[in-house]
């Protein structure tokens, strides 16, 4: 393996961007094939399991192919049938304006609980956990929970509202409001996480600003203004830009794992004035690197200050805890004797119970539906009546057992369990290295029109696919779980490609060209510096392909040939009769399939949440 | 100021690598072992193993009872029973995956028709299973759509029945006898209402139940051979044309709204489940439902004394026509390299007994010739309408998904526009005629 020194400049970089940051472009020196390999392949299956199928969905929507027997072309009639009928434009303009209207109100929302989140409250992971809820509760139980609501409990709830009066959702006028509350409801929970994660970059101290503001001394960082573990890295920069010689800096050093701290290129001291206002970003992105599990696999061993950095990074949920570390270094004791009493005094954990009424209020709104599943699945089919809300006379267990059997539960979720677990390990592995190519590539034609190419997929819908992706699958042996797993790390590329590209132009390239030096092989590099720093990333990613693929339905009902390969989701519709549902049974058997996600949920949510935060930060 | 800073290889890098790898290893290893599990029949020699696709939730537990009792007489022949869900979507994507099971149980609705046309299916002319079934019940099969429009594309197990069931201990009190005719159901409905019950309970917020009660009118009304007319005009469709909903329905969609005038206020944001559990306690002396409705109202109340009769539409007791679809539906896949161990299979389950005893347990009617009375009680009166042969099929399933039947009745409902209602169902067909041939042929 030849090693990759800076060779052939490429032209774009005799010009550079900026003069403090000359080399962030792209990697300097030939493609090595490896970046091929990691790019062409995906795009080989991507082709065959995406873009053949679109073209063969387009193809058929100039038939009237049924997916079987005979078929004649028939030119646009499809389309004319389509744009000809009222309901068809009139269902453009709802669609319109629901996405408008639903996206409006969930960011909004989700703001406004995440800030509530984010302030001190008591209980605070068990509230977290709460608004969770809505993400993994399968469009099933809340579609009859918001329905039995607004046909049953509300009009007896609020009998003198006209509108609620005599069932909302039968009100030509006003049933799409019910719709967009579900919507909003159910989305709200993935973007609490993301506005969360992005809150919790947002020191405290800038959300209360009580106290005026002050520009530290040693540096001009405004460092009162940072959370208390930030401070601590911002005393490590101020310490080795002070007190350590140039050519004995460690980021001098190859393998070392601490993108951002480079000469001139995102260092601390460089930052009021060159990006005024972004004073927090760098040393938080520093927190990433400076955990036990450092990328280049070179951890600093410093003694208990660091050690203490070390902890709260890996614990950033608890980030507004004021962090008194035991025995400052020298460094930090310099600036703790300016700010550390007031600090103290200032952040000392003192529960807002202003906001933890409000969020509380807040989190009936999901609690309600929550419990109205939890005791119709303890009702008998008799009791389901009323507003729905009455205890049942007698808790019906049975209910619990009866799902158990008839789901085949056990076989179920270990399939489902095998699939998701196959997916997101796959997703993760691929889809990063897939994103990496292309984003150390991207001033080449080729990896940009792969991305490009990859990004359009994002636009289209998976009915247009649908038909054609089961006969590929068919065709291939691929209709079971090992081919579901492959389907779900295909299709997300688009969205996760999307998603890593942008995070791994964030991360400094010499860190790469240090290891290249070194004679690391790109494969190398990518699994041991790029994958562990891409940690933010495969936890946004990771709950993405997780939720997805334990509560899809669609992909699994068309793909699944073997009855014993089914999934949770398919297995419950055992209770969905041709006329008659199930509904107590059905949702003891929901219950059983949201928990595991549930359970997954909450003993990771401090890592999903620093994971995400992480992330948002570039 | 004193850098402490100084750095080591953590000792357990090569360790965390060589897990990575590990699971990786395990991961490919597992798929690998999934895919060839998958792949594989079960070694056992000598024994064939059939594919039975079973699209009915509700009958999983009677089916598993009737293979077991099929095993243990037939040690040769394993039946592993596929119960999907969502069987309209799940037989499509097997056709399009060219794996047809090799026994299927299907509703007799528009969707199997389509699926017979298609030549999916075996041909069963010439059948000795064929005498053992009611012709009628075989003949409502036949207008969903055969193979070459002469084929004998599937075998009917057991029927419903869309008809009106009725609370005989409200009757019995308001002294009211069955009506056989349009003037008398009137003539009920008024007595009802005079005396504070409710005649009829509606549950137009399942936009479907709207269509079952204009199958039980429309069937009998909207003529004889008005589908296979209708398909023969192809996209010629409108007011204009000899046969069209405009010039066919107006008097189906009158009677309709007649009944409705009876539901309880507020009938458009009640349910289906709100319906049966109304009825079932007494709310209403009516229910617009078919018979598979029985099992949700006895849940509710065991004890309800329920009956059913067809909906009387004329004036002539002579004309009453049960509307009946075939619930459960048996067929065999065309190409199937097991076809004789399939038709085994298949004369175990048109045996008489076992038809009959499926058919009580699914409170259905047996679609054996010359069945048994009905022993269910709730039943019992329809059953000579199944004796004697006058049943007629549904018409929603002669009318393609692709035309949103329920919602434009729902609609109609609604707001009482029966010409705006009429001309959108023969716009509709016109357009899913223009694209569609087998709408078009009829064949």
């Amino acid at each position: 393996m030849p090693t990759h020194v800076l060779t052939r400049p490429t032209p774009e970089r005799t010009t550079p961007i900026s003069p403090a940051r000359p080399r962030r472009r792209g990697i300097a020196r030939a493609t090595p094939r490896a970046f091929y390999w990691m790019v062409v392949p995906a795009l080989a299956i991507f082709a065959l399991l995406h873009t053949v199928p679109v073209l063969i969905g387009v193809f058929f929507s100039f038939t009237n192919y049924a997916g079987f027997g005979a078929w004649d072309f028939v030119g646009f009639t499809n389309f004319l049938a389509l744009f000809q009928d009222d309901r068809v434009l009139k269902a453009y303009g709802f669609s319109f304006g629901f996405a408008i209207v639903a996206t409006i109100l969930t960011n909004v929302i989700s703001l406004a609980i995440a800030v509530g989140l984010n302030a001190k409250i008591a209980l605070q992971s068990t509230f977290r956990g709460i608004f969770f809820i809505p993400y993994v509760l399968s469009i099933l139980v809340v579609g009859y929970v918001f329905q039995y609501f607004f046909a049953n409990a509300l009009p007896t709830i609020a009998s003198n509202i006209p509108v609620f009066r005599d069932n909302i959702l039968t009100s030509p006028d006003w049933a799409w409001t019910a719709i967009v509350a579900l919507a909003v409801w159910q989305s709200c929970a993935f973007a609490i996480i993301l506005y969360l994660a992005g809150l919790q970059t947002i020191p405290q101290e800038a959300l209360r600003s009580i106290r005026p503001r002050r520009r530290d001394t040693g540096t001009s960082v405004p460092f009162d203004h940072l959370p208390a573990d930030q401070r601590f890295l911002h005393d490590q920069h101020g310490a080795q830009s002070q007190g350590i010689p140039a050519g004995l800096r460690p980021d001098r050093r190859p393998h070392q794992g601490r993108p951002g701290h480079l000469d001139g290129v995102d260092h601390p001291s460089d930052l009021p004035g060159r990006f005024p206002g972004r004073r927090v970003r760098v040393p938080v992105r520093e927190r990433g690197h400076l955990r036990d599990r450092d990328p280049g696999r070179l951890i600093p061993a410093v003694p208990s200050s660091s050690a203490q950095g070390g902890r709260l990074l890996m614990t950033t949920s608890t980030l507004d805890t004021p962090a008194v570390g035991p025995a400052p270094t020298s460094a930090r004791s310099a600036h703790r004797r300016n700010s550390a009493p007031r600090r103290r005094a200032g952040d000392r954990p003192r529960i807002n119970w202003w906001a933890t009424a409000l969020i509380a209020v807040c989190s009936i709104t999901v609690l309600v539906p929550l419990y109205f599943a939890i005791i119709t699945a303890l009702k008998t089919p008799d009791q389901l009546t009323g507003t729905g809300f009455e205890l049942p006379t007698s808790f019906h267990w049975q209910n619990f057992v009866d799902a158990w059997t008839l789901t085949k539960f056990p076989q179920a979720l270990m399939n489902t369990a095998f699939i998701t677990v196959g997916a997101v390990v796959l997703t993760l592995m691929t889809n990063s290295l897939v994103a990496y190519a292309i984003a150390r590539n991207m001033h080449k034609p080729f990896f940009k029109g792969a991305y490009f190419y990859l990004l359009s997929a994002i636009f289209i819908p998976f009915p247009i696919i649908m038909l054609p992706v089961v006969k590929e699958t068919a065709l291939f042996g691929l209709d079971n779980q090992v081919g579901l797993i492959l389907l779900y790390a295909v299709f997300g590329l688009s969205l996760n490609v999307f998603i890593y590209v942008a995070f791994i132009k964030s991360i400094p390239i010499e860190l790469e060209e240090a290891a290249y030096t070194d004679g690391a092989s790109t494969w190398r590099v990518f699994w041991q510096i790029i994958f562990p720093l891409l940690t933010p990333m495969n936890a946004t990613v990771g709950i993405l392909t997780c939720v997805w693929a334990w509560n899809d339905f669609i992909l699994p009902l068309v793909v699944l040939s073997d009855p014993a390969a089914r999934t949770l989701q398919l297995s419950q519709f055992v209770f969905q009769g041709q006329f008659n549902t199930n509904y107590s049974a059905a949702f003891a058997s929901y219950l059983m399939a949201m928990a595991p996600l549930l359970i997954v949920y909450i003993f990771a949510q401090r890592w999903v949440i620093s994971g995400v935060m992480r992330g948002s930060i570039k | 100021m004193t850098d402490t800073t100084t750095y080591q290889r953590p000792p357990r890098r090569a360790q965390r690598r060589h897990r990575l790898r590990r699971l990786v290893s395990v991961v490919a290893l597992g798929a690998l072992g999934l895919g060839t599990l998958s792949g594989c029949a079960p070694a056992t020699t000598g024994v064939v193993t059939l594919d039975f696709f079973q699209f009915k939730a509700e009958a999983i537990g009677d089916f598993d009872t009737i293979i077991a009792e099929f095993e243990a007489a037939n040690p040769d022949i394993h039946v592993v029973q596929n119960s999907v869900p969502d069987p309209d979507t799940a037989i499509r994507t097997l056709l399009v995956k060219n794996k047809v099971p090799d026994v299927l149980s299907l509703g007799g609705s528009g969707n199997l028709g389509q699926l017979a046309r298609a030549g999916v299916f075996h041909d069963f002319t010439g059948d000795p299973l064929l005498a053992g079934i009611n012709p009628a019940v075989q003949k409502i099969l036949a207008a969903l759509g055969t193979n070459k429009g002469t084929e004998v594309n599937a075998l009917g197990m057991v029927s419903n029945a869309n008809g009106v069931l009725y609370n005989r201990d409200i009757f019995a009190a308001q002294g009211i006898a069955v009506p056989t005719t349009w003037d008398e159901l009137i003539a009920a409905a008024d007595k009802l209402t005079a005396a504070g019950i409710t005649p009829f309970y509606g549950t137009l917020a399942d936009a479907w139940t709207a269509q079952v009660s204009l199958n039980g009118i429309g069937a009998q009304l909207g003529g004889k051979d008005f589908f296979p007319d209708l398909r023969k005009q192809g996209a010629d469709v409108g007011a204009s044309s000899a046969v069209s909903f405009e010039k066919n329905y107006p008097e189906t969609f009158a009677k309709l709204a007649k009944l409705y005038s009876y539901a309880q206020p507020g009938y458009l944001g009640k349910s289906y489940a709100d319906g049966n559990l109304a009825f079932a306690h007494g709310e209403s002396a009516m229910l617009m439902q078919g018979i598979w409705a029985l099992a949700p109202i006895l849940a509710n109340n065991p004890d309800i004394n329920v009956g059913s009769f067809p909906y009387p539409v004329t004036d002539n007791p002579e004309d009453i026509r049960l509307v009946s679809g075939v619930d459960v539906a048996i067929t065999i896949g065309r190409d199937t390299p097991h076809y004789a161990e399939s038709k085994r299979f298949v004369d175990f389950l048109l045996q008489k007994e076992t038809v009959e005893k499926f058919a009580a347990s699914q409170n259905m009617f047996s679609g054996a010739r010359d069945a048994a009375p009905n022993a269910n009680p709730a039943l019992a009166e329809l059953q000579p309408y199944f004796t004697t042969g006058q049943i007629v099929g549904f018409i929603d399933h002669q009318i393609p998904a692709s035309i949103p039947l329920g919602p434009i009745v729902q609609q109609f409902l609604t707001d009482k526009d029966s010409a705006g209602a009429l001309a959108t169902l023969d716009n509709d067909w016109r357009k899913v005629a223009a694209r569609t041939p087998s709408t078009r042929s009829g064949d």
